[in-house]
């Protein structure tokens, strides 16, 4: 850099030349701290240039920065002390007196080392002190920093650069401290000479290079911050300057020498820097306030691609460009060309579009765009000025005026300082651009596209549209309307979303424009279509469109053989307000009539004759009629202009959590996106005519401007669950169509056919068997009449269920959706068993005209249970039977008898009188059942007795049948307990236990043998003997004696006995060691035991007597 | 001197556009309103862009959403994102200063609070109020 500041190098020239490879590297290599009066601290990196010190180029003039000597060296290598007494120490004298003479205080002698006499000299120097370095220190002190410095002479071999490096640290110290000396001092001289511009000799163009200077100097510095801020201090200062010589109407003399400059406007170009202290054009004055504004962008641009922020560059650009404009504009100095101006800011745009290009890197690509996005756009506008200024539009030839005007303007531009380059450089390109019309439109074109895509990379999309509409303009003007379209198309997509409607009708007509043109009718149709009825527009306008609409369509009428195609959408042209499916019943059957009712608002200027109104339906599958259609629905498209629904919010009940929701039903609507990716387009070819057979129709309706109402009728014919599709009206040829798929109306139709149905109702109380009983039955008619004289059959599985009748007669017809209930008189018989539970039978009906059946599971109960027992005492038989109450309802009972088998008497033991039984109540009775010989078991006996419902006076006959296996009694058992001697048992004592067993009547058992079995309670008894024995009632009687001891006290049960048959092994299993001998217990009545709860009194023991 | 202002509801849908070029659908107002609708792009950008500090919810001014060679638009957006972008026309004659705009806003912010305290108004409709009006025009008619 040229600002670096010069360093002279004096005593040994040829030592400093040898070192310098080695010094002048180091001096940059790293940061030095700057320490500055009120606390600014910055890390530094300085450079110097060193050149040799020469007398007569000392100068004490300190009103530059730039070419100045800041530090003056002096190098030896002086090893020894007489000769440094001799010689050197005299140079230097010389040298410091030449510095002092030409006020410079900054000096700085160095003291090279040879390496190979650096140990001994080092200790030298520590014991005696006198090495050369010490003496120099001691004969030219320094008073802040150190001025005296030494080091080793640095060598290949040796890698150890400390002294080298401490030298280097001192270096700088001293520079630095030179360095920050001036700097103060010209900072304190350029705030004078700010303060002064209100002085009429005072020159901006001369402060401006003051403050450059500074700023190059902190440039080389590494502070590009500060060397900004200079730059910025300068920017501000020259605009308020314009600013107020335009409020005043009059301009400093250098604001007057710079405007009066009107036919210079320079291409700026970051490569043409204008070297350090150079005055470029203003050398003699000659310079143009464009030329200042460029050399000061020059200047920034440079510092903010060293600071690496090229985005920043973009960004600034564009106001300082604009600014500067508006300077020319507003001091009235336009250049001497028009569109001179324009040229130069577009050579700007460019260069800087060229220069930032290069540092584009991908991590600043976001940023970077959004600036370089605005500079194209405005490098368009100007471009395009220049054209329309130049005469190269498409529809436009340039006269000779204009192309001497083309010429001036590249003239001014001056010559392209980047000639030579392989890329496009920026003069080169306007200078094309300008050269011819079709150039012009080539280049044109190119910039236009790299802004639109720039800024559809950045996401401003309406800006790109914008550009897209310019272009489009382009392209109409050039004839080549195909081109336009699209972006016109796009341009209104966005309009009619964003509902800027003074922007839609514009691009509108521009596409009415393009499709006249190419001749697209169908959408030249519908476009004026959309503007007849467009409200924004006048009357006048509206009713241009809309004689426009009544022509297109004769003539469409005529040439276009497939009329199918022309449908268009309700879009905008009519809306459908309401829709309201009407009957005379809430439910639709076969034969209902049905009308559809549409409220329809025409945007129109006239009455219009609609050739038809339909509106088809589909039916919809079995599975999704149930209310809830459960297809999945398509992506809603929400048409251009509407608005979005309002959320249709319902209460819902969960059933599960016993909690209450808020849904919303439309949901899908009113969160649809709204991206540029999924409009709607006005276009018809979407649109598909639902064909269906089952459609609601009116035909030649007349349509009002305005609200209508048109009402379609229909007759059911079918049943099926309907969905509303579409609303078509045919005006002439034309039709339109409102799909309906989304619509937030009510568009289902259920047709409805219903089978009749049968339900049972039970009554509130139970149902009692053996009485009859009533159900209901409701019969609800479905969505057919029940004739007259049909009936429902009833019917059980169960054969102990009785009906009244056997079918119910349907006397008079039932209406369609009518309900009649009959009752149903039905008795359950009583069963051989019963258990309190009852019992389950099933009810049928069924209907067979509709083949439905319904059935259901009654309970009976029983209004009393009876039970029978059979007793025995010895050989007399006694059966008791008992009835007991189960159902709250009162039931008298009366003459219970028995149907005894022929030899088998019974006689009651009382006679009954009628009693009366319910739940908790019972009666028994006992009959002495008496025979007179053998009476053949198992004995059946049946049992009836009358019973009377007294609540309904039903009476009925219960009858059972009791089942009795054994009627005899067999054997008797007499058990006694026995004291060993006289008196009673007693505790301890022996006594004895008499068994005998009777046979009362032969067993069938003949030469059976009898198993015998003791059960004593061991707390009570001990046993003393066998408990168990086998016998044989050989021929009558069977004894036995046990003896036991008591081992209580007080009366003690006897011991029972337990007969058993005793079966012993057969001869078969007689070798089988494992065969068993078997049991076999008596049946019921077979024993008695006359020893049953007899007991024997033990009293307190013998010896306890005799106290 | 302000020739151009939109009030934007949140939808991008134009609640309220003004210009003061003659006739108002002539081609310059149209270039106002191209302009007016483009400046949204910029709205969105720093509406979304969310850097702590510098998108302050209290600030509702956007500054400068960006300048043509003779216009520069500002805009200002409310909490519920209503947008207010006002165009002003350059001119180094005329001096314009940053509080004369934050009053504007804050004026048109007022009057938009009072038109849609209105019972009568429908959100999200056109603005019809001759209060509202006469906001307008005083900021119009002022430099």
């Amino acid at each position: 850099m040229e600002a670096k500041p010069l360093v002279t190098y004096a005593g040994k020239p040829g030592l400093f030349e040898s070192l310098r490879e080695a010094v002048c590297p180091a001096v940059s290599a790293e940061a030095t701290e700057w320490k500055r009066s009120l606390g600014r601290t910055k890390n530094v990196h300085i450079d110097a240039n060193w050149v040799p010190f020469d007398r007569d180029k000392l100068s004490a003039n300190r009103e530059t920065l730039l070419n100045r000597q800041y530090l003056h060296t002096f190098w030896t290598d002086c090893s020894d002390s007489d000769e440094y007494r001799s010689t050197v120490k005299q140079e230097i004298m010389v040298w410091m007196a030449d510095l002092k003479g030409k006020s410079q205080w900054d000096w700085f002698i160095v003291v090279v080392e040879d390496n190979s006499r650096k140990t001994p000299a080092k200790t030298t120097s520590k014991l005696l002190k006198s090495t050369v370095w010490d003496k120099i220190r001691n004969d030219f002190p320094s008073k802040n920093i150190d001025r005296v410095s030494t080091f080793v002479r640095p060598s290949r071999s040796d890698k150890n650069a400390s002294s080298l490096n401490s030298f280097i640290g001192q270096f700088r110290i001293a520079l630095l401290h030179a360095l920050n000396r001036e700097i103060g001092y010209y900072e304190d001289k350029l705030r004078e000479k700010r303060e002064a511009r209100n002085q009429p000799a005072w020159s901006f163009i001369d402060f401006y290079f003051m403050q450059e200077q500074l700023a190059f100097v902190l440039e080389t510095m590494t502070l590009y911050e500060d060397a900004l801020v200079q730059y910025d201090e300068l920017d501000a200062l020259l605009t308020q300057f314009v600013i107020n010589a335009a409020h005043e109407q009059e301009s400093p003399m250098w604001l007057q020498n710079l405007t009066d400059c009107k036919d210079s406007w320079r291409a700026l170009c970051m490569k043409s820097v204008c070297p350090v202290g150079d005055r470029g054009p203003f050398e003699n004055s000659r310079g143009s306030l464009l030329d200042l504004r460029n050399m000061l962008l020059v200047r920034i641009c440079n510092i903010l691609i060293l600071l690496c922020r090229p985005w920043e560059m973009a960004q600034r650009v564009l106001p300082y460009i604009q600014n500067a404009q508006l300077e020319l504009k507003s001091l009235g100095a336009e250049l001497t060309r028009p569109g001179a101006v324009d040229a130069w800011a577009l050579a700007a745009f460019l260069e800087i579009l060229l220069v930032s290009e290069r540092y584009n890197d991908s991590t600043q690509v976001e940023c970077y765009s959004l600036h370089t996005a605005q500079l194209w756009a405005h490098a368009r506008l100007k471009m395009k000025a220049l054209g329309q200024l130049c005469g190269l539009m498409p529809q436009a030839t340039p006269s000779s005026e204009q192309i001497h005007l083309v010429v001036n303007i590249l003239a001014g531009l001056g010559d392209d300082p980047r000639s030579g380059e392989h890329e496009m450089s920026p003069c080169r390109r306007v200078s094309e651009a300008l050269s011819s019309k079709e150039s012009f439109m080539r280049h044109y074109k190119d910039i236009c596209e790299i802004a639109m895509g720039t800024f559809k990379h950045v996401g401003r999309l309406r800006s790109a549209r914008l550009i897209g509409k310019d272009l489009a303009e382009f392209y109409l003007e050039k004839d080549e309307p195909q081109m336009a379209v699209q972006f016109l198309q796009d341009l209104l997509k966005m309009y009619l979303m964003e509902q800027w409607v003074p922007l839609a009708v514009e691009t509108q007509k521009q596409l009415l424009k393009c499709y006249e043109l190419l001749s697209y009718d169908l959408l030249y149709l519908h476009t004026v279509l959309l503007l007849a009825t467009n409200s924004w527009l006048d009357q006048m306008e509206r009713r241009h469109f809309f004689d426009n609409v009544l022509t297109t369509k004769d003539r469409l009428a005529k040439s276009m053989k497939n009329k199918q195609n022309l449908t268009f959408a309700f879009a905008g042209i009519f809306s459908l307000d309401d829709l309201e499916v009407e009957s005379n019943s809430s439910i639709l059957t076969l034969n209902s009539n049905v009308t559809v009712k549409l409220t329809i608002t025409s945007n129109l200027l006239a009455e219009v004759k609609m050739r038809k109104v339909a509106v088809p339906c589909a039916e919809l599958g079995k599975d999704s009629g149930q209310g809830h259609r459960m297809m999945p629905r398509k992506p809603i498209v929400l048409g251009p202009g509407s608005r979005r629904p309002p959320p249709q919010i319902t209460i819902q009940h969960v059933n599960q959590s016993n909690s209450v929701g808020l849904v919303c039903s439309n949901q899908h609507q009113v969160l649809s996106r709204q991206d540029s990716a999924n409009l709607g387009s006005p276009s018809s070819q979407d649109i598909v005519r639902v064909k269906s057979d089952t459609l609601f129709l009116a035909k030649d309706i007349y349509l009002a401007p305005g609200q209508n109402i048109i009402k379609l009728p229909f007759k059911t014919s079918q049943w099926g669950n309907y969905e509303l599709r579409q609303v078509v009206m045919e005006w002439d040829h034309l039709g339109f169509v409102e799909e309906l798929e989304n619509s937030l109306l009510r568009t289902k139709v259920d047709i409805i056919q219903e089978k009749c149905k049968l339900s049972f109702e039970m009554p509130n109380s139970e149902l009692l068997a053996g009485v009859d009983q009533v159900v209901q039955l409701t019969l609800h008619a479905g969505s057919q009449a029940i004739a007259a004289s049909s009936s429902v059959t009833l019917g059980s599985p169960s054969s102990a269920l009785l009906f009244g009748e056997d079918s119910i007669n349907i006397l008079e017809e039932i209406p369609a959706f009518g309900t009649r209930t009959f009752s149903i008189s039905l008795r359950s018989d009583f069963c051989d068993q019963w258990t309190p539970k009852g019992a389950i039978h099933e009810l049928q009906a069924s209907a067979a005209w509709d083949d439905v059946k319904a059935s259901v599971r009654l309970r009976f109960k029983p209004p009393f249970v009876v039970t029978h027992k059979l007793h025995s005492c010895d050989t007399a038989k006694f059966l008791q039977v008992e009835v007991v109450g189960h159902s709250a309802e009162i039931f008298s009972i009366k003459n219970p008898r028995f149907e005894c088998p022929p030899g088998l008497r019974a006689r009651i033991l009382a006679e009954v009188e009628p009693f009366k039984v319910s739940a908790g109540y019972s009666n028994s009775f006992v009959w002495q059942l008496e025979s007179d010989g053998d009476v053949a078991v198992p004995l059946i006996l049946s049992f009836s007795l009358d019973f009377e419902w007294l609540e309904h006076s039903q009476t009925g006959v219960y009858s059972a049948s009791f089942k009795l296996d054994a009627f005899k009694t067999l054997y008797s058992i007499h058990a006694t307990v026995e004291p060993e001697s006289q008196g009673h048992c007693k505790v301890d004592a022996v006594c004895k236990l008499n068994i005998r067993i009777k046979r009362l009547s032969p067993d069938g058992d003949e030469g059976g043998q009898i198993h015998l079995e003791v059960l004593v309670d061991p707390s009570m008894w001990a046993l003393l003997g066998k408990n168990s024995d086998v016998f044989s009632v050989e021929p009558r009687d069977y004894t036995s004696s046990i003896e036991m001891k008591p081992l209580v006290r007080g009366f003690l049960p006897v011991p029972q006995i337990r007969l058993m048959r005793y079966r012993p092994p057969s001869k078969a299993d007689a070798y089988n060691e494992l065969a068993e001998e078997k049991l076999e217990p008596f049946l019921p009545g077979q024993i008695y035991n006359w020893s049953r709860a007899s007991q024997v009194h033990v009293p307190t023991a013998a010896h306890s007597d005799g106290k | 001197m302000a020739v151009a202002l939109a009030l934007i509801n949140k939808d991008n849908s134009p609640l309220y556009l003004r210009t003061v070029a003659e006739p108002a659908n002539g081609e310059v107002a149209h270039k106002l309103l191209y302009m007016l609708h483009t400046s949204l792009d910029v709205v969105e950008e720093k509406v979304n862009s969310s850097v702590p500090g510098k998108n302050d919810s209290r600030d509702l001014c956007l500054g400068v959403l960006y300048s043509l060679d003779e216009y520069k638009l500002y805009g200002y957006v409310t909490n519920t994102k209503i947008k207010i972008v006002i165009i002003v026309e350059l001119g180094v004659a005329v001096q314009f200063r940053d509080n004369d705009l934050r009053n504007w806003f804050n004026r048109l912010h007022q009057a938009y609070t009072e038109v849609i305290s209105n019972p009568f108004y429908v959100a999200g409709e056109e603005i019809k109020s001759k209060k509202f009006e006469a906001v307008v025009n005083d900021i119009m008619r002022k430099q």
